[in-house]
């Protein structure tokens, strides 16, 4: 009689079964750690992204003319510095304001700020489904989230969006702009952060 | 049974590959992280020595700075072991060789040492100071 050598069909269904028994707790463990590659990535990335929008924000501003620096009173302004909420005064030294207006050297003339751009501006506008009252009204997470728009020319422009805050710090000729946004972490909490950017501005 | 047991061991190793993996990329992220706050500090503290007097700009040198946490907290990078004065920047201020009396220039370094997800990080930017004619 002749023996063949082999497995048997019992023999390979036990083997099969035992790879895919394996081959799944390979596949959950790498699906997990994809997962949290990535919600780790989108607290990082975000973070980077507003570093970027301080950045821009400021490059925007370096040609400011800080005698033409205005900042949008509120109705604590009143009366004592405006006569109505929503006028362009004169800022208070170390004062943070969330909406700014300014012109800018025109960059014409190298060195010289006589030649002035149109009125440019920053404002954060809290987004649709949010209102500017401390709470998260639409559950996300974020506290009167919105965009920060740019006034450019008479072009409003969306430079960053997902902010909870923008503001913007006079001290002298120092300028502080802080903006703060959050990202849901692994653990799914909220993790806020901060990107700070501090500007000389040396055009009268 | 030759077979599975290289078939599991290979397995093993993968798995072990796999989460290797995802706690460099972990590390490497705090690392980065701490690096950007040590830039962004490097940065604002060199924009905010051009409002600085040029004539008390060499008095600064040696003088510490804190690095702002990504939070907004005063301090965001623990400093070495050993520094002077707690703090995780330093600014340094030498004359440039082309300085003089009536013109005087300066090379501004700002400079982070901290330890945090690594043993020992440093980041440091220079810049040129001089009067504005």
């Amino acid at each position: 009689m002749n023996r063949q050598s082999g497995f048997t069909l019992v023999e390979l269904t036990l083997v099969a079964s035992l790879l895919a028994m394996v081959m799944a707790g390979i596949a959950t463990f790498l699906s997990a750690a994809t997962t949290s590659i990535r919600l780790d990535d989108n607290v990082a990335v975000a973070m980077e992204s507003l570093q970027r929008s301080a950045i821009r924000v400021s490059q925007v501003m370096r040609p400011c003319s800080i005698s033409t620096y205005r900042v949008l009173s509120t109705a604590a302004d009143v009366p004592l510095t405006a006569a109505a909420a929503g006028e362009w005064i004169e800022p208070v030294d170390g004062e943070s304001r969330a909406a700014i207006q300014f012109r800018s050297a025109t960059g014409a003339l190298s060195l010289n700020a006589e030649q002035l751009t149109d009125p440019r501006g920053f404002r954060l506008e809290v987004e649709t489904g949010e209102t500017a009252n401390g709470a998260d009204d639409d559950n996300d997470g974020m506290v009167d989230e919105g965009r920060l728009m740019m006034n450019y020319d008479g072009i409003p422009v969306a430079l960053a969006s997902n902010l909870e805050a923008a503001t913007f710090t006079l001290n002298g000729r120092l300028l502080t702009i802080t903006l703060q946004s959050a990202a849901r972490t692994r653990a799914g909490v909220m993790q806020r952060f901060v990107a700070n950017e501090v500007l000389y501005l040396r055009n009268n | 049974m030759v077979e599975l047991l290289t078939g599991m061991v290979i397995a093993v190793l993968l798995i072990g590959a796999a989460l290797v993996g995802v706690t460099q990329h972990q590390s490497q992220r705090r690392v980065h992280g701490e690096q950007i706050l040590a830039m962004s500090a490097c940065r604002n503290m060199l924009e905010t020595l051009r409002s600085v007097d040029m004539a008390t700009l060499p008095t600064l040198e040696g003088q510490g700075f804190e690095v702002i946490g990504q939070n907004g907290e005063a301090r965001g990078l623990t400093p070495l072991q050993g520094d002077a004065d707690g703090m995780a920047g330093e600014i340094h201020v030498t004359p440039h060789a082309r300085s003089q009396t009536s013109n005087p220039l300066y090379v501004v370094t700002a400079r982070v040492r901290w330890r945090g997800a690594t043993r020992g990080g440093n980041f440091a930017m220079q810049t040129l100071m001089g009067e504005r004619r």
